[in-house]
Parts: structure tokens; sequence; C-alpha cells
């Protein structure tokens, strides 16, 4: 009897050693891909989904993988910080060193390579303005004009840049221009320009209103942000007259085509804002393209092996 | 068997009942946690009363003289940059709002910042104060500096020598909640000055008055149902009531914070009528029946007997709509607007509290530890208020005995 079991354990040892020799422990390319997203009113979301060639996904959950969608910026870059099989994307001014940010197609996202146009993952920081004639007197209609100009010198580029955008480049600095617009050298404190649209630009929008002030006879700004849509709409859509008009109206993404009523000099792009897809900083892929993203998020690619052996 | 089965089931409940009670405490406990481990590190006293919106100002030198300032001893001071040719010194640092900035941490006397001229219509002089804060300064044909690369980036290139200084930007300190603080004072007076009156009369229409017929109790129920009607769809009764009937009648031009004081007060309003008609009832009817017989009328009786004593429960009711007031946002960010002012005016648009949060946690990066601190504010101000609901209706109910 003892010598069957005997048997039966060394036979058992046997084949549990052979089992497990050729078996390597699991590695990175084992790993399931844990795919974060921003929610669906995301101006950032829908700038990544359209980036990366995947534009139904902008403003439809059910397209996408099975993932973690959060509405908040800083709970992906926590979570890239601890998920070592995560992926997510945030905007360039959010990166810091706790995470790892990818090339996308092979072009590393910094200032640079934004404004000249390599590096594709971005998003448009646009305004619009009142239509002529619907100010309430001429003043403000001046002062909307003199704003515009400040935002494209060179002064609005650096603020804007302090910001954390990437400014469109200046047009020479605002001293050079201020002569154009002789309501600057009045005193204009008894005025207020409202401004509203995307929350998402909400700093640089009132670093912009913050820095014009001095610069244009101290007029007073008031910043109300309520998200891209609102841009248009109480500007030059159907709440332009109702009680939360604004002069200017700020969006994170391009205008709708629903949205372009009005003239196209009503129209700015004052900055892009480079979305960067991020990982976990152990997390050895460098670098994503398009194509490859899309598949990440739509789950045809559920493990990093996909990507790394692609 | 069959009494094991039930031994069974008993401890299978009372184990439930452990399990939820340790759950609900360790997920409140945790809410309190995070929020002052993440919002603690931005409380301090001038956050409660420094301005939002820092003022900015434009200025250039009157004569650039490049001479040596002897400057402070600098060994202790940590995160400080000199910039001997200025005679100042810059730190690096953050606003009250938790972002980074360059901050002028000493200005020599005889420094040209003491003596700038301001590129602003009607102001001649302007001169630069310990605690300001650097925006940005542009040269002559060398790329901007900006804060945003650090002071220690911000003092090399303005020592740099070859560098011509063109324009000097800088502000005060900004990033306060004095005005959305402001904000949600005035509206919790406006709000409880409006409901409270005509919540409490109502209830004692209703406790008192009314007849018990079927327009009385399904005007109860509808009561009773708008309590948990979502404050967003009262958002909108703001939006399209309120906010042009305060357009039509004040010198309001649009979303202002009478319009959210009304608004509010149709939130609280079914509150208050709730919680004032139950301390009605229960006022033994003994008492009215007393006071009848000794000769008071019905108002007298309804008002100098039955109303006193349901006091402690009409300032619960108050304290409960302050908590509603406190913690309201959807309805608000309608009526009221998102723009965060520093003086507040009852006709204009500003922002309370809890839309405060809402505004930080929507910027790209969000201001978590902001939000945070505005949290614990929140949190302190609801603690101070449970509290005195508790003292008030104790003080009361011993001087009614």
């Amino acid at each position: 009897m003892k010598k069957i079991v005997l048997l039966f354990s060394m036979i058992l040892m046997l084949t549990l050693a052979a089992c497990s020799a050729p078996v390597e422990e699991p590695g990175f390319e084992a790993e399931k891909i844990n795919v974060y997203t921003r929610d669906t009113s995301s101006g950032t979301r829908d700038g990544f989904m359209r980036g990366i060639g995947f534009a139904d996904a902008s403003a439809d959950d059910s397209v996408l993988v099975a993932g973690f969608i959060t509405a908040d910026n800083n709970a992906i870059m926590s979570a890239m910080a601890t998920d070592k099989s995560g992926v997510g994307y945030v905007s360039l001014s959010s990166v810091n060193n706790t995470i790892k940010a990818l090339k996308f197609e092979g072009v590393e996202a910094n200032e640079a390579n934004v404004l000249n146009d390599t590096y594709k993952l971005k998003r448009p920081f646009v305004f619009m303005r009142r239509v002529d004639g619907d100010y309430v007197n001429d003043t403000e209609y001046q002062l909307t004009l003199a704003f515009i100009a400040y935002v494209a010198s060179n002064d609005g580029a650096d603020v804007i840049a302090n910001a954390g955008a990437t400014a469109t480049a200046g047009t020479g600095t605002w001293a050079s221009q201020v002569a154009n617009f002789p309501v600057c050298a009045s005193d204009n404190s008894a005025v207020t320009l409202k401004f509203g649209g995307s929350d998402s630009v909400q700093k640089i929008a009132e670093a912009l209103s913050a820095a014009f002030s001095p610069a244009c006879g101290n007029v007073k700004t008031e910043n109300d942000h309520t998200g891209s849509s609102d841009g248009f709409k109480r500007v030059q859509g159907g709440e332009k007259d109702g009680v939360n008009y604004k002069h200017i109206g700020y969006s994170s993404r391009f205008f709708r085509d629903a949205e372009l009523s009005g003239p196209e000099t009503t129209r700015t792009q004052m900055a892009w804002d480079a979305i960067v897809a991020i990982v976990h900083k152990d997390n050895p892929v460098t670098d994503l393209t398009g194509e490859q993203l899309t598949k990440i998020y739509k789950g045809e690619y559920t493990l990093w092996g996909d990507v790394i052996t692609d | 068997m069959v009494k094991r089965k039930v031994r069974l089931s008993e401890i299978l409940l009372n184990s439930s009942v452990f399990l939820s009670t340790t759950l609900s405490a360790l997920a409140l406990g945790l809410i309190f946690f995070y929020v002052i481990r993440e919002g603690t590190t931005l409380l301090n006293w001038e956050l409660f009363t420094g301005n939002y919106h820092s003022r900015n100002y434009i200025a250039e030198f009157q004569d650039e003289q490049l001479q040596n300032y002897d400057m402070p001893d600098l060994s202790k001071v940590e995160n400080v940059y000199p910039v001997d040719r200025f005679g100042i010194v810059l730190q690096e640092d953050i606003d009250l709002a938790g972002n980074g900035v360059v901050r002028v941490y000493y200005v020599h006397p005889d420094s040209p910042f003491n003596k700038m001229i301001s590129k602003e219509v009607g102001t001649e002089e302007v001169d630069l104060d310990v605690g300001m804060i650097f925006q940005r300064i542009s040269y002559v044909n060398h790329p901007t500096s900006l804060s945003r690369g650090g002071a220690q980036k911000f003092a090399t290139e303005l020592s740099d020598p070859q560098r011509e200084v063109y324009e000097l930007f800088f502000s005060d300190l900004g990033g306060g909640i004095k005005g959305s603080i402001i904000t949600t004072i005035y509206l919790i007076f406006m709000t409880l000055i409006i409901a409270v009156p005509f919540g409490v009369l109502t209830a004692i229409y209703f406790n008192e008055f009314a007849p018990s017929n079927w327009i009385t109790k399904t005007m109860r129920s509808f009561i009773e149902t708008l309590t948990g009607v979502p404050s967003i769809i009262y958002g909108l009764l703001g939006i399209t009531v309120f906010v042009p009937l305060t357009v039509r009648f004040t010198p309001a031009v649009n979303s202002n914070l009478i319009a959210g004081a009304l608004t509010l007060s149709v939130i609280i309003l079914p509150t208050i009528i709730r919680t004032t008609e139950e301390s009605l009832r229960v006022v033994p009817d003994d008492h009215r029946a007393a006071s009848l017989a000794l000769g008071a009328n019905k108002t007298q009786t309804t008002f100098k007997v039955v109303l006193p004593q349901a006091s402690p429960g009409i300032i619960t009711a108050t304290f409960l709509g302050i908590g509603r007031v406190i913690g309201e946002s959807a309805a608000l960010i309608f009526v009221l607007g998102a723009a965060i002012k520093d003086t507040v005016n009852i006709y204009e648009p500003s922002t309370s509290l809890a839309v405060h949060i809402w505004s930080m946690m929507t910027d790209e990066p969000a201001n978590i530890a902001l939000s945070s601190t505005i949290a614990i504010l929140i949190l302190a101000i609801v603690l101070v208020i449970n509290l005195s609901v508790k003292i008030g209706v104790k003080l009361l109910t011993r001087k009614g005995m």
C-alpha cells in the first residue's frame, strides 16, 4: 500500500515539474489593458477620439470597450500612477513625472511639435463674439474688438502660453497695436465684458481677462464658464438675448455646423491644446499610433502583448 | 433541527446589522479623511479673506540704471532666487488656490521696481510690493519670461545683462474665496427671510385652519412630493420665472442673487412646511382646548399658545433649510451663474461655495486641493449649524417646560 502511495506521489510530482517547466512567469505581454476615458461631456475626450480617428466614440460610450469612465482629469492621472496596465489620456498641460507620456505616431508631444503641426493629437481653443450690430452700445463693441486683437497679439500669446496651452503665433506686441483701438485710451471701468462657454478653458480665459483689463482702460470682466455648447448659445444662438448673454463665448472644440450661422469674422482660434496618451511609468510602450489607440479603445486589443507584437 | 435554522437566520441578521453599520461608518469616515487630507494644505485665513481675481498691473522702468545692490542674507530661506542687477528676490510659491506662482520676496529700497511708470489709463506711478506675483516680463528682441517656467528660470532670465526690460506684468495674490463666502451668507439670509414666514404660516394653515377634506390631503401630499424633487427642476423654474421677474422689477440685467434666493426659497419651502407642521401636530390638543376655554379666540390660541410651543420645530426647519442652501449647486448654476466675484452685489451674478467647488472641478486640470478646502469649510459650517440646532432646541424646550 505504502509503495503504491509513494509511486503515485512521485508520478504526480514529475507531472507537476514537467508542466511547470515550460510555462514562464506571465510577462507584461499577458497583462490585460485597462482602458480609462473621460465622460462624454469632456472636450478632452472629444479631441482625443477625433484625433485618433475614432470620432464615433466622442459622444457615445456604447462603442467603447468596457473600462473606467471618469469625469475628472486628476482621476486619470492618479490611476496611471498606480495601474501598471492602464492607458488613458490628458491635456499636455497636466502631464507631470508621475506618469509616462506616449508619443503619438512617433512624434513627441511638446509645444514646438504642436505649432509646426507634426503632433496631430490636439484640440483647438476657439471663441466667437456677438455679430456686428448686436451690442448694447458702441463702447462694448469696440472693447470686444480690442479684446480679440489683444488675444491675437504677442501679449495674448504669452498669457495663453503662461496658462498652459499652445498659442497660435502672435501678431506683434499689444503696445504697437493699442493705438488702433482708441477705446482703450479712455477709462472703461464702468463697462463689463462678459465671457462664457467652455469650462476647460476657464483658467486661460480668466488669465486673458485679467491681463486685458489694465491694458484697455481697466474694463471690468466677468467669466462665467458652463460648457462649450453655451459658447455659441449665449453669444449668437438662442440665449443670446437671454439673461445669461455673453460678449465672447469660448469653445474647446471647433464650432459645429449648426453653430456656424454667424459670419466667419466673428470666430477666432486662439490656441491648441495637445492631448497626450499616458500609461504607467513601468510600461515598456513608448509610442502608439491612432490606429492602435482606436483598437485599444474599441476593445480589439485586449492585452498589452497585442500592442507590442503589432 | 428547526431551532438551529432560526438561530442561523438570527446570526445572519445580527451580523448583517453590524456589517452594514461598519460599512456606513467606514464610508462616511473615508469621505472626511479624504477631504481633510487633501484640503488642509491650502487651509489658511488668507484664503477666506482674499480676493479671487488678482489686480493686474502693467508698467515699465523709469530709468534702468544698472548697479549692484546689497542683498539680504538668503542662506536660510529655501526656493528664493536673487536678481542682483535690479535688487529684488523672487520666490517659488503657491497662490491661495494652490497654483504655482513667482512671488516677490524682497525689493531693495533703491530698486528700479520701486519707481515704475504705469502703462494703464489714469495712473502715473506704480511700485512693486513684497508678496506680489510676477506674471511675465517682456524684453526687447528676446522671448518673454513666463511665470509658468518657475521662479528660478524667471530670475535667471531677468538677471541676463543682454536682456533689456520692455514691459512688466505683475499682480496681487489671487485665488481667495471671500466673494463666494459672502454670496453664500447673502443667500442664506435672503432665502430664510422669504421662506420661513411663508413656510410657517402655510404650516399653521394646514394644521390649525384647514378643513380635513380631500383638497387638504391632496395639497399635503403634493408638498410632500416636492421635498423629493431634484433641485435642477427648481433651477428651470428659477430661470424661466424668477430671473425675468427680477430683471423686470429690479436694476438687475441678468441672473442675480435675488433670483437665486427666490429659487432656493421655493426649494426649502416644502421642508419648512413639513417640519413645522410636524411640530405643530405634537402640541397637545388639551392646550388648545384650555386656551379656548379661557376665552381666547382661534387666532389668539394659534399664535400665542400653539406657535410658541412649536418653536423648536421651526428652528429645526430653519437650520435644515440653511443646510440645503449651503449645499445647493445645480439650480444655482442656472439662476446665479458660475462667475466668481470678489465684490458681491445682489443685482448681479456671483457664486456660492458649492458652485465654486463645481467651477474648480470642471477646470482642467481640476483643483482638488481647493475643492477639498472649501468642502472642509462647508462641513464645518454644517457641523456648527447642527450643534446650534441641538443647543437651541434644548434651551427652548427647557424654557417652555
